[in-house]
């Protein structure tokens, strides 16, 4: 009796580059875990959650927002394996794909963080503290990813190198944990509206 | 080389690890001391944050051991190489610096702890 042999996929090790990222996004997951843990601590101790005088938070907004944003992983994963694959063109096309959501993502929620800020400051008590740090660091952090991608577009326009590869890889890891800050950061500040 | 991935691993992830049980735990057992039902526990706050500092501070110790020994052993290797041994470089790189920090970390928030007062609104 004979057996078939299949040949093994070869298992491509993570350059440093990328588990570089990996430590960067662990240290910024204990900073949003710290926040996350803050914002029960002062919902559990407050008994108006949003305080008297704040409105509760819009719902479906964030969360079409949120899920617009999430949506981008998938060019940036195409991106990456296209890169890989060594078609740079294919890869930029994906990458401006994602970045013009993600920039339009950015320019709605600035522009909601702007409206916050004229019927409540950061100053006003515990709850704006939270909302306003919690928001702003999100923010931040889709910002320098906007700034990574534009980055990356003007490597890639000089075509594939296994430098560049490996940025594009690190960027689109950077990119799905954003999303997943995302999502979870949405899902916290809307847990005032229920 | 299954040592070195031990030492690699130990060395880069055993000083956040200790750090989060001391955070955590620190945090819980303050939190004990000041609700009615642990007022009858007969330990006292201060002796556990001194021994949660003493016991993460020691595992960090270790890692940063750890880690200065694969620092060593790879000083042939560049961070970028190949992996596994690239890989190894790098971790140990950051890791020999970052358990440097989190040992300060650790000290400054077990000494913290403990010349806190519980209990009351700051």
């Amino acid at each position: 009796m004979t057996e078939a042999v299949v040949p093994a996929r070869p298992r491509s090790a993570a350059p440093s580059g990328w588990w570089g990222m990996a430590a960067f996004v662990a240290t910024e997951a204990t900073l949003f875990g710290v926040l996350f843990g803050s914002y029960a601590y002062l919902r559990f101790e407050t008994v108006h959650w949003p305080p008297d005088g704040i409105a509760a938070p819009k719902v479906v907004l964030p969360l079409v927002l949120a899920g617009l944003l999430a949506a981008t992983s998938v060019p940036m994963a195409l991106a990456s394996s296209a890169a890989r694959a060594g078609l740079a063109r294919r890869a930029s096309t994906l990458i401006l794909v994602a970045l013009a959501v993600q920039s339009v993502y950015f320019g709605i929620q600035i522009h909601q963080m702007s409206s916050d800020l004229t019927h409540f400051t950061p100053q006003r008590d515990a709850y704006a503290s939270i909302y306003y740090t919690l928001l702003g660091a999100d923010h931040a952090h889709v910002a320098v990813g906007l700034l990574l991608n534009i980055w990356l577009l003007l490597r890639l326009a000089g075509g594939v190198t296994r430098y560049r590869i490996v940025a594009v890889r690190a960027i689109t890891f950077y990119w799905h944990a954003v999303n997943v800050l995302t999502v979870l950061v949405t899902a916290c500040l809307l847990s005032a509206a229920l | 080389m299954r040592r070195q991935e031990f030492l690699q691993w130990f060395g880069l992830l055993g000083a956040p690890l200790a750090w989060t049980v001391q955070l955590v735990l620190g945090f819980g057992v303050t939190e004990a001391r000041c609700s009615a039902g642990s007022a009858r526990w007969g330990v006292g706050v201060d002796t556990w944050e001194i021994s949660l500092m003493v016991a993460a501070g020691t595992v960090v110790v270790l890692a940063e051991i750890c880690s200065l020994a694969l620092y060593v052993a790879t000083r042939d290797v560049h961070y970028d190489g190949p992996p596994p041994l690239g890989r190894r470089r790098f971790f140990v790189t950051a890791s020999s610096l970052a358990n440097v920090l989190f040992l300060a970390v650790i000290l400054m928030s077990g000494l913290a702890a403990v010349y806190h007062t519980p209990c009351r609104q700051s």
